[in-house]
């Protein structure tokens, strides 16, 4: 029953292997092909994790490329024994969280929704309109809840992430995961029926 | 037959009961939270403009990485190991810092003698062969300005697509 909300998505995968440990080397050596293919495989999730936190596609772009930039100059502080992509989603995390900070303190946060920018899954069905509608309702209510609700449920449902991979990513403990997506998809849930309601 | 709840399963139990105490209710909630996973799943990350990778690149390109502690030790290494050289070489050559001071002395007046030396066979080939020393000067700083020039030029960041 219950258990099959968590299983049911199988995120719950054994430590994976790491494929970026002889690019990373390369790129250690100099190699400005090995970084590009680095940057090429991790460019999508650090570029959505930046907009759906940033909520502003120039500011998403200016964070994840100082990101990629960042992580080339730290090369040799990465542990080679980490996922690197759990390293540079972190570095992303902490530049938007920066950024976040000094809009709350000069009280200039952005309130507009970012939905047209965010694509999602090609349809394939009859219903495309429709399921088009659904993922548009469900981005906007998304982008109403607070940059820690929404970075935990970017980071589960959208880009897969285990609970113990974000619990590295956002520095607190996995056992925390599974409360903090329960709560943000409470919230989104009731945003979602307000919306509803709002429209019927 | 109902296999045992992990921990996760377990908080999400707390966490519906919390939420809604009647089980009809939290019957109700656990669908709706299911729905809604199945929806959340359907979304995907943006795709960065695509000039992207370009644009990092050339970031990189600008602000080179930087130096890493087993060089900059490798390099310590390299200048230490040059300096005992020297200083052994010094020594065993039987030179003292008397010695040193007077060669450094010696130097500065070789060094004129030269200068003057140099002077002289300069204007000795000019008084003969003017013309041609200066096409030949001309010809030689305009190759280095164009050199440096080539070495300068700034120059696209490499990508690899």
């Amino acid at each position: 029953m219950a258990g099959s909300l968590s299983l049911s998505l199988g995120m719950m995968s054994a430590e994976a292997t790491q494929p970026w440990v002889e690019e990373v080397r390369r790129a250690r050596r100099g190699d400005a092909s090995a970084f590009a293919a680095l940057v090429r495989g991790m460019q999508r999730p650090v570029f959505g994790l930046c907009l759906r936190l940033l909520r502003n596609e120039a500011e998403a772009t200016e964070v994840a490329q100082e990101t990629f930039l960042r992580a080339y100059q730290n090369l040799e502080r990465f542990d080679e024994a980490r996922p690197f992509d759990l390293w540079v989603l972190t570095i992303a995390r902490n530049l938007c969280l920066d950024i976040l900070r000094r809009r709350q303190k000069v009280k200039t946060e952005d309130v507009e929704p970012h939905a047209p920018t965010l694509a999602s899954h090609e349809p394939t069905s009859e219903d495309r309109a429709i399921e088009k509608q659904q993922r548009q309702s469900l981005e906007e209510a998304m982008s109403t809840l607070s940059s820690d609700d929404r970075e935990v449920l970017a980071l589960y449902y959208v880009q897969k992430r285990t609970t113990k991979e974000i619990g590295t990513i956002m520095g607190v403990a996995p056992g925390t995961i599974m409360a903090r997506l329960f709560r943000a998809r409470e919230k989104l849930r009731v945003r979602m029926m307000a919306t509803e309601r709002g429209a019927a | 037959m109902t296999t045992p709840m992990n921990d996760e399963e377990l908080e999400l139990e707390r966490l519906l009961a919390e939420s809604a105490p009647d089980e009809r209710d939290r019957e109700t909630l656990r669908e709706a939270h299911r729905q809604l996973e199945k929806d959340l799943l359907r979304l995907a990350d943006p795709l960065p403009p695509p000039d992207f990778l370009t644009q990092v690149m050339a970031k990189v390109e600008a602000e080179p990485r930087r130096m890493s502690a087993s060089e900059i030790r490798s390099a310590i290494v390299i200048a230490l190991s040059a300096l005992a050289a020297s200083a052994a070489a010094f020594v065993s050559s039987g030179a003292s810092a008397d010695g040193l001071a007077v060669s450094f002395a010696q130097t500065f007046v070789a060094a004129r003698e030269l200068l003057v030396g140099f002077g002289s066979g300069l204007a000795a080939v000019w008084r003969t062969a003017g013309l041609p020393l200066s096409v030949m000067l001309a010809v030689v700083v305009m190759v280095t300005l164009m050199g440096f020039r080539r070495l300068v030029a700034p120059v696209n960041a490499k990508v690899v697509s």
